[in-house]
């Protein structure tokens, strides 16, 4: 965790008509480093991180991608510079098969004119069978239709796809919301292996547990403003006694922003 | 061969691989409409051994396939998106008499016109209609029910207005009766006409990255959306596809009447949504295919002509197929609902 940090966010202000939605705050992501964003319900936590994804441009404060200024307007932006969106509930089509999840919008083209492209659904089919082999998802063919897989299979394959593109930051919107216990360990089981293949990655979740297993460091928002910013440490209860008395307002946090 | 590759590269278990092949070829969605079909052609068959399979006859069949066959690919396309479109019966009669009155009479000072530019000029004219209602959902959020209700209407009044409600009748001679009345080898022209839309429609449904994303928008609209899918010109290019189709049914009616009527089409467009939905295409999006599409018109194709041939009255005939239409979608509810 040394050298430039990957993202830096340096005092986003957002507002909503007369809601603040985000005032002053800051955020950095290190290479390699999973970071925990936790807040209460409204706390700014998805509008944070639709700015940095490009689906939200904030009012004031700048974005910096391995210290270089960005100026995102839509996600194809964010995308374009390797950071990628793994969405709550509306990350698949059931109706297509993974390999076509994986690779929609961005299919392989054997051949091209106009707008009708002839896809390489072979080459698509390998390229996703591998992506699960590396990521270890447990899926007995790219060619099972999405809404046969179970839950826990879902969210897998909406994070695989969101790594097949060689993406250096990983957004997850509540990975682990909806999802079975068995289920839960799996996709926590896969951030931990695309950490260790060396994806930096930003998780929000109500889960303090999920957060405290996976997480290097946590920062928490409260009423658009960042509150806490401390790596994950101590035993589970400690942590979420910490955690959430920051969530609530009774205490706050500002070493983080001292030290920088 | 494509699978067997799939199956040794899929770390698959080979004790299931035999049980889920023969899983996957029963949920293969066209089957049962294939068997209904050829169920029915053996039936009408054994009750009229002498007439039914006769090339006079089969032709018949091949005409009925072909008109609502392309008209219902045309919705095929619109109904994948999660949409609709009312206006191809109407269509057909509008672009029919625009085409009959272009080739016979012309317009106003504009002398008649050639066969070939009366039919570009008239295709045109679809297509910017298609245009007009892919505009009208995608940037003005008109529910696609409404804007193609719209055009129902206005359509037949315009086809009815240009003839003042005559026919425009072509001379018995006149050569563009060919599209409509040919043969080719006892195959009716616009049943050839059919199998080459098809293919190439079941080309860009399956194997373009258009196809894909026409899927992509049905099955979830937003997940298409922040994949980065074109969402709204995909859905643009469907309506224009099912006006474009629409027309040249209308063009090739015009022919096979020998005549623009503006009475042409009636609740066509009923029958097309019917035949894609007897054919296993999903009401709410996502799920159909062009083989399914022609096989449900095709179904009713073989009815209609059974049913005749067995002299069923036709106000029964009706109901018969409205029974049939109940029974196809009731079964293909229950077994999607049995499967989630």
């Amino acid at each position: 965790m040394t050298g430039t940090p990957i993202v830096e966010m340096r005092d986003i202000q957002k507002s909503f008509g007369a809601v603040q939605a985000l005032r002053d705050v800051n955020l950095t992501l290190n290479h390699g480093e999973v970071l925990g964003l936790v807040g209460d319900n409204a706390a700014g936590k998805s509008t944070l991180m639709k700015v940095l994804s490009g689906a939200l441009i904030p009012d004031s404060g700048g974005i910096f991608i391995e210290s270089q200024k960005v100026h995102f307007t839509n996600p194809d932006d964010s995308r374009r510079l390797g950071i990628e969106m793994v969405y709550q509930d509306y990350a698949l089509a059931d109706n297509l098969d993974v390999s076509a999840n994986v690779f929609l919008g961005r299919e392989i083209v054997k051949w091209k004119f106009g707008s009708i492209a002839m896809m390489d659904k072979k080459s698509m089919e390998e390229q996703a069978q591998s992506l699960m082999q590396r990521l270890r998802i447990d899926i007995d063919s790219v060619r099972l239709k999405v809404e046969n897989l179970s839950g826990g299979q879902r969210q897998a394959v909406a994070i695989g796809r969101a790594t097949a593109f060689n993406a250096k930051v990983i957004i997850m919107d509540e990975p682990t919301a909806a999802l079975s216990v068995a289920a839960i360990g799996k996709v926590l089981d896969l951030i931990r292996e695309l950490k260790n293949l060396g994806s930096s990655i930003i998780v929000i979740s109500h889960r303090l547990e999920d957060i405290y297993e996976v997480s290097d460091r946590v920062i928490v928002l409260r009423h658009g403003h960042k509150v806490a910013d401390s790596p994950v440490s101590g035993d589970i209860r400690e942590f979420r006694e910490r955690i959430v008395s920051y969530m609530i307002g009774a205490t706050d946090d500002f070493s983080g922003q001292i030290n920088e | 061969m494509d699978s067997t590759e799939a199956a040794k590269n899929s770390p698959e278990k080979p004790s299931n691989s035999w049980t889920k092949k023969i899983s996957a070829v029963l949920k293969f969605r066209e089957l049962n409409v294939a068997i209904a079909f050829l169920i029915l052609c053996l039936f009408f068959y054994w009750q009229s051994p002498d007439t039914f399979l006769k090339p006079a006859n089969m032709a018949i069949i091949m005409r009925f396939v072909a008109t609502f066959g392309l008209l219902a690919i045309g919705e095929l396309f619109v109904i994948l998106t999660g949409g609709i479109d009312l206006s191809v019966g109407s269509m057909t009669a509008l672009t029919g008499v625009m085409v009959a009155t272009l080739m016979v009479k012309g317009i106003g000072f504009i002398p008649a016109l050639s066969i070939p530019l009366s039919i570009i000029i008239v295709f045109i004219l679809a297509s910017l209609v298609g245009l007009w209602h892919g505009f009208s959902v995608t940037k003005m959020y008109i529910p696609p029910f409404i804007i193609t209700l719209g055009t129902w209407l206005m359509a037949r009044g315009l086809a009815t207005y240009i003839t003042r409600g005559y026919p425009i009748v072509f001379n018995s001679e006149f050569p563009f009766l060919f599209l409509g009345q040919g043969d080719l080898f006892q195959i009716p022209i616009m049943f050839i006409i059919l199998v080459v839309v098809a293919l190439t429609s079941s080309f860009i449904l399956n194997s373009t990255t258009l196809g894909r994303h026409i899927y992509a928008i049905g099955g979830n609209i937003e997940a298409a959306r922040v994949s980065g899918v074109h969402v709204n010109r995909v859905r643009v290019y469907c309506y224009i596809t099912s006006s474009f189709l629409a027309c040249l049914v209308g063009i090739i009616l015009a022919s096979r009447l020998g005549q623009g009527t503006p009475t042409v089409g009636t609740a066509y467009e009923l029958w097309a949504i019917a035949a894609a939905v007897i054919g296993g295409t999903s009401l709410f999006g996502g799920e159909g295919s062009v083989f399914g599409v022609i096989l449900g018109a095709a179904i009713m194709g073989v009815m209609i002509n059974g049913m005749v041939l067995l002299n069923i009255s036709s106000y029964l005939q009706n109901v018969i197929l409205g029974i049939v239409l109940v029974i196809a979608v009731t079964y293909d509810t229950l077994r999607r609902h049995r499967s989630k």
